[in-house]
């Protein structure tokens, strides 16, 4: 099947709890967007960026359209799309500038991929990455896995091309940190020195607590998701756990028990097929890296998830605050059926 | 069985081996007694009933949460819908609150404040529960083990080692009070079972920092080493030259009937909350030094040798 | 059989890539050479009795750790032989083992039992010499390797065609600038400003082995491989940081950890990894392949290559880039731009993904990064990806 996406990287602006805004760069998603309106979404960028996904054995085009910084209109930054983890990749399409190209503002570029590995995976800018990953530029990616399409498992979800992967809902847990010295030197103009990197927000997909668990429709407009994992007692829930911040995080859910089903976008399984899958209370995670990790809902209740390293869930002034969310476990038949991520 | 154990969370104070002394917030065991870092060790077996009493004697809500356990929590919220505690609290000073589960599994976990965690844990309201498998027996070699039968955790000799960090600027600062300032967090002092290097070699005693780390075993024997990081900070757990055998992870046995999935380390990364336990014997007479391979959690507040390290002695 | 082996401890002086020579101490094999970042790497071969004399220049007290190797001993002034041991004055613990003096000599004997990677490094004052530079990596062959090139024996799984080494540490100037003017420094206040991949920082981690320019970081960080063949990637930790090192490109199997084989009987625990989060002081040995997509002219990439008037090629300058989507040719790029292809290879980036650490004291690009280069088929010297000290 084809698969067509187009990206624009831009600027824009996210927001914190505490009332801050926050400058970024990042991709938005301009797919069937006619030519002469892309432009009306420049400033609009969102972090997280937007998922990219796809079945392996998909042709999976994407193009990216830079379409400047509005609000840094001297600064000319080409842009580039890395699809972080992609197996047997070629150097056209691995998105590093110094080993092939990059898209200029006002360019496109075409990026092909047929990914034949499912996992979770990554994207981001690998233009001056240092400041482009740390200013936004970072989004989830998922290859799903054919088992899905075959006959006889018609509306199962599986993480791999194994039943024992089936799931019924699935989050992101993208993990990044926010050093807002820099975004707001950036805006205005000034070179961070980045040894000096110390983040004083850390976030789940986008946000901090208690924005991570804040539902309300309008409150975040650039972080289009919520950190807030919904299931009916009884469900088995995937969460896709990915790093691309610049520290390595431990995840604990407090009160269920986690299965690592995927690292790397591959299931964990020794030479001749032996099962490495294990259950851990801690998901510890380096920058660069995902796991997949599937729990059952059980007993009906509100869940603390949250860092165990707990000096990272805060806010300036408050606590807590960061890398904290809930799980909440409802009766079963609550939620309708999921019918996409982070729903 | 029924464990009933009853905690009081306290203010007390630590000595450091260079003879400064460190405000902490601990549990004690009794309302008259001195609150210990880390928390009184609990034991029980699994299917035992634990019931834990805890009475705050703080001028702040705390509460146990019990990571790796089959407890489901029942966080207390504030109006606006944020987390006060992870669990169930003792609000005031003179409450109380009670917990009890039964325990489902063999291994370690910690237990540990779920109010103002970032806070409370880092000020010493921490320790640790054993849970014995079923028909574990300390004096009979047969039923020795960690995990039970066939998970290679026979063992002859046990030692828990919990890491921790401890930022004396910060616990001086929240015992006063004055503002928190998390993002100052730069612990300078790295502790074994509460105590720095050398204190960490000393013997068992009755301070508020009880339990010493020193190992001494005979040759050959099979010591099992439980390290469990309460820290927020990762540590690389180092076994001088020695390669040992990690047999679990978070309190998961790697070898089953079916599949051995134990691993040889020489140095094994311990995450903040994770816990390995690790077997590793030894035949040669002799001292045998265990540290973290961050070298710069090898010192005190003054730069000078201390903090995560204990000692293997072979006799 | 036995192999002997002489390190000298002294200081001397590394190069950033902007040309500011750092102060440092390092081993060296030689008397008459300054030391070297990391120092010289030991081969050693399984079974075989391994001696080494560590000859101290240094003002103050040096020892070696052998992490991973068993039953370390060394040699008594009365020329016999006893296991080492931590050295105290009273109860403060002043060496992790025993020591030279300075102006002295230690011996120390051990058999390489096991095959694989491992660190070797001060164990006195470790928190300054360790960072000063005072470590080096080892390599044991296994007791078959003449008959079939593996890491850990026939049949483990480990076979491969080439190998490479990657040994990384942090710097901290200020430390190193202390040391040099022989000034206090706690080692609390420790702050990496450079990151070092084979003991240099990017871009000069792509230059070869060996060069004059650089006489006290010998080794290149460069991966050279070409499709379909088994490459052996070591990885060592002697830094006191954990670095998730990303090798783009494909996967690795890591298949033995700390010297030790994932393996127990024939149960195999090796498993894939994008991304190796390397624990400080730890050792980590992976299979990489790459065969490609198979795209040639013949069997194009499915979409139009845009010209490259709208693309961004080398704007710091040059690339790395050969103009072509296809290994093995080359195609224009624009004019100005300082091409380092040579034959349509292609390259790909390995570097920590805590990206601060890809620069220099903050300058992007730099630090822990290196590049892997596919070569087409057929022009990759078979004396490429050889371990040699």
């Amino acid at each position: 099947m084809n698969k067509e996406y187009r990206f624009a990287a831009t600027d824009g602006y996210i927001k914190m709890p505490d009332g801050t805004d926050h400058y970024i760069f990042g991709f938005t998603n301009i797919t069937g967007i006619p030519e002469n309106e892309i432009y009306s979404h420049r400033g609009k960028a969102t972090l997280m960026a937007p998922l990219l996904e796809a079945y392996e054995n998909d042709d999976v085009y994407l193009t990216l359209t830079n379409i400047g910084l509005p609000d840094r209109p001297d600064l000319d930054d080409s842009h580039t799309v890395h699809w972080h983890g992609f197996p047997n990749q070629i150097a056209l399409y691995d998105g590093v500038p110094e080993a092939s190209a990059s898209v200029p503002v006002g360019r496109d570029f075409g990026y092909y991929y047929k990914p034949l590995n499912p996992g979770t995976y990554m994207y981001h800018c690998h233009f001056e990455p240092v400041e482009h990953i740390q200013m936004g530029m970072v989004a989830p990616l998922i290859v799903r896995p054919e088992l899905e399409k075959a006959l006889g498992n018609d509306g199962k979800k599986f993480a791999y091309n194994d039943l024992a992967t089936e799931f019924n809902r699935e989050y992101f847990l993208f993990m990044t940190e926010l050093d807002s010295r820099v975004h707001s030197q950036v805006l205005g103009v000034q070179m961070f020195e980045w040894t000096e990197y110390s983040p004083d927000y850390w976030l789940l997909n986008g946000r901090s607590y208690p924005g991570t668990v804040d539902t309300t429709v309008g409150s975040y407009p650039s972080q289009p998701y919520t950190g807030l994992i919904q299931a009916n007692a009884g469900e088995k829930v995937l969460l896709r756990c990915i790093n691309l911040g610049f520290q390595q995080h431990s995840i604990e859910l407090l009160g269920i028990p986690l299965k690592i089903v995927g690292i790397d976008a591959q299931q964990p399984k020794g030479l001749n097929g032996e099962d490495l899958s294990t259950f851990k209370n801690i998901i510890y995670i380096g920058a660069g890296m995902t796991l997949d990790v599937i729990f059952t809902a059980q007993e009906t209740g509100t869940y603390p998830l949250f860092n165990r390293s707990h000096n990272k869930n805060i806010n300036p002034g408050s606590s807590p605050g960061g890398m904290v969310s809930e799980v909440k476990v409802y009766p079963t038949g609550t939620l309708p059926p999921q019918e996409r991520p982070n729903q | 069985m029924n464990i009933i154990k009853d905690l009081w969370a306290k203010l007390g104070a630590l000595n450091m081996p260079d003879g400064s002394t460190i405000p902490f917030w601990g549990y004690a065991e009794s309302a008259a007694s001195l609150p210990q870092l880390p928390g009184p060790k609990i034991e029980a077996t699994v299917g035992d009933t634990i019931q834990i009493n805890l009475h705050n004697t703080l001028n702040e809500p705390v509460s146990i949460i019990f990571p790796g356990q089959n407890v489901v929590p029942t966080p207390v919220k504030d109006a606006n819908g944020k987390f006060i505690s992870y669990t169930a609290h003792a609000a005031n000073n003179g409450d109380a609150v009670s917990y009890s589960y039964t325990s489902d599994k063999p291994g370690i976990f910690l237990y540990e404040s779920g109010s103002s965690s970032e806070r409370q844990i880092q000020m010493g309201m921490y320790g640790v529960i054993i849970i014995r498998p079923a028909g574990f027996n300390a004096t009979d070699a047969s039923t020795r083990t960690a995990y039970g039968a066939n998970t290679g955790s026979e063992f002859d000799i046990e030692k828990i080692l919990i890491l921790g960090e401890i930022d004396s600027t910060l616990h001086s600062k929240i015992i006063n009070p004055q503002p928190d300032d998390m993002y100052s967090y730069s612990p300078d002092y790295w502790t074994i079972n509460g105590r720095s290097y050398p204190h960490t070699i000393a013997a068992d005693d009755t301070s508020s920092q009880p339990s010493g780390s020193k190992i001494t075993a005979g040759q050959g024997e099979k010591i099992l080493i439980r390290c469990i990081n309460a820290g927020f900070q990762h540590h690389n757990i180092r076994f001088d030259n020695l390669t040992a055998r990690v047999v679990a992870v978070d309190s998961v046995p790697l070898k089953s009937n079916i599949l051995d999935k134990t691993y040889q380390k020489n140095t094994v990364t311990i995450a903040s909350g994770e816990s390995y336990d690790i077997i590793i014997t030894i035949n040669t007479p002799g001292k045998y030094i265990i540290y973290d391979r961050d070298y710069n959690h090898l010192v005190d507040a003054n730069g000078l040798s201390s903090g995560m390290i204990t000692i293997i002695e072979i006799v | 059989m036995t192999q002997t082996f002489d390190l000298w401890a002294d200081s001397g002086y590394f190069m950033t890539p902007k040309g500011h020579n750092i102060y440092f101490w390092g081993f060296n094999d030689s008397a008459d050479v300054s030391p070297q970042l990391p120092g010289p790497t030991l081969i050693f071969s399984e079974t075989n009795e391994i001696i080494i004399n560590l000859h101290n220049n240094l003002p103050e007290n040096v020892s070696l750790l052998f992490p991973g190797q068993e039953n370390v001993q060394y040699k008594k002034p009365d020329d016999t032989w006893e296991s080492v041991q931590p050295q105290f004055s009273g109860i403060d613990l002043i060496s992790l083992t025993n020591y030279a003096p300075p102006g002295a000599t230690i011996t120390y004997r051990f058999t390489a039992t096991n095959p694989g990677t491992f660190l070797y490094e001060s164990g006195t004052n470790p928190q300054k010499q360790v960072h000063m530079g005072l470590y080096g990596s080892i390599v044991v062959r296994p007791h078959d390797f003449n008959t079939v090139k593996t890491a850990y024996g026939q049949n483990t799984g480990t076979d491969f065609d080439r190998e490479y080494l990657i040994t990384v540490a942090e710097i901290d100037p200020v430390l190193h600038k202390s040391v040099e003017k022989g000034e206090p420094y706690n080692i609390k206040d420790y702050k990496p400003r450079y990151w070092v991949l084979n003991g240099r920082c990017a871009p000069d981690t792509m230059l070869k082995n060996g060069l004059s320019s650089l006489p006290s970081q010998p080794y290149s960080g460069m991966i050279m491989m070409e499709p379909g063949e088994k490459v052996l990637v070591r990885y060592i930790d002697a830094g006191i940081e954990n670095h998730p090192l990303h090798l783009h490109a494909n996967h690795t199997r890591l298949v033995g950890l700390d010297g030790r084989i994932l393996r127990n009987g024939s149960t195999d625990l090796s498993y894939k990894r994008f991304t190796i989060l390397m624990g400080s002081g730890q050792t980590y040995d992976m299979i990489f392949e790459w065969d490609g997509l198979g795209y040639t002219p013949g069997n194009p990439i499915p979409t139009l290559l845009p010209s490259i008037r709208n693309l961004g090629i080398g704007e710091p300058g040059w690339t790395m880039w050969s103009g072509s989507p296809y290994l093995g040719e080359k195609k224009d790029i624009p004019v100005g731009v300082v091409s380092y292809n040579e034959m349509g290879e292609y390259h790909f980036m390995l570097h920590s993904h805590e990206e601060p650490q890809i620069t220099n004291w903050g300058e992007f690009p730099g630090g822990m990064m290196s590049m892997l280069m596919i070569h087409p088929p057929g022009t990759l010297s078979p004396d490429t990806g050889v371990i040699r000290r």
